[in-house]
């Protein structure tokens, strides 16, 4: 956080709304990666319509977090890759459409899970944030459980593999039980973190049956996760996804 | 072979569209992201138009 006066409840809040709007900005970065990758017109339309909606959700929360000293040139282009937060599922590159689909579901699926429990905040700000931000994700899951019937009808068997595997590397996010939950100890959330691991979890499990397919949770280990990132990974993103997703031509964009 | 793109559907709060030009309700979703993000792309079958319509209200 940077250095103005904040309270414990404030940096609780912070680091985690920053890890919200971190993965945001990494989904957006794959998702223009991989808009070549779109199966058709209506594909690239979508990607298109959802990175701009990240960025754009990423960018809001950023603006949110100018309040606890966060600038806008810190938050887009003088972090290093050690110091984004990004959820640790997205280091690794989606290895195929299929894949892309699962992990952008469950990513969606995790952060406004996170995100929702802002809903009611007392901060009217925040609280009308998270719930534009939720209105928006609904069109994302229409279009990705689109997807999702088709590949559990096509290709059930990679399905059902992917989603497995990812569902792990998403449940790290939320950490071990028994972890620390500094934001909601902190009154800076109602909900724990377990009751929205468990949230999480239902939903996707529900989306899984709606869609036709099974999704079986396979829990990686997270005894080195990090409250304030959110991530087991220490090492930061992968330097070869920092490059890509990273804004360069800051001349041209700061004002 | 790659499967071929879903036929997207409409989520909840779309359900009572209805179209720009003649206030039809025979309308299908051609898109669930149009011109910008904040908008839904609509052809109406009773009068064979295309509409934005807007997601958010």
């Amino acid at each position: 956080m940077p250095d103005v006066q904040s309270t414990p409840a404030d940096q609780a809040r912070y680091d985690e709304i920053l890890c919200i709007a971190d993965t945001k900005l990494v989904l957006a970065g794959w998702h223009m990666i991989t808009i070549p990758n779109g199966r058709a017109i209506a594909d690239w339309n979508a990607i298109c319509g959802m990175m701009q909606a990240h960025y754009g959700h990423a960018r809001a929360l950023y603006a949110y977090l100018a309040r606890y000293g966060l600038t806008r040139a810190d938050a887009e282009w003088n972090r290093s890759a050690m110091e984004i937060r990004s959820a640790d599922i997205l280091d690794k590159p989606p290895s195929s459409w299929t894949d892309l689909i699962v992990s952008t579901h469950l990513v969606e699926r995790a952060v406004s899970t996170l995100i929702c429990a802002y809903q009611d905040d007392a901060d009217d700000q925040l609280a009308r944030l998270a719930g534009k931000i939720r209105a928006e994700t609904e069109f994302h899951f229409s279009y990705l459980k689109g997807w999702l019937k088709v590949l559990a009808s096509s290709r059930r068997e990679e399905l059902e593999r992917l989603a497995t595997s990812r569902t792990g590397a998403m449940l790290q996010w939320w950490g071990p039980d028994g972890s620390q939950d500094t934001p909601h100890a902190l009154g800076q959330r109602q909900l724990t973190r377990k009751q929205m691991r468990s949230a999480f979890l239902g939903d996707a499990r529900a989306d899984a049956v709606a869609c036709g397919f099974t999704l079986r949770e396979e829990s990686a280990p997270a005894a080195n996760w990090h409250q304030p990132t959110m991530r087991v990974s220490r090492e930061g993103l992968p330097p070869r996804l920092f490059e890509q997703i990273r804004f360069k031509n800051t001349e041209l964009a700061m004002p | 072979m790659t499967p071929e793109s879903p036929v997207p559907e409409l989520p909840a709060q779309a359900q009572d569209v209805k179209c720009t030009h003649c206030r039809s309700t025979d309308v299908v979703l051609v898109s669930l992201f149009g011109g910008s993000v904040s908008e839904c792309l609509f052809r109406c079958n009773a009068c064979n138009s295309f509409f934005h319509w807007v997601k958010w209200r």
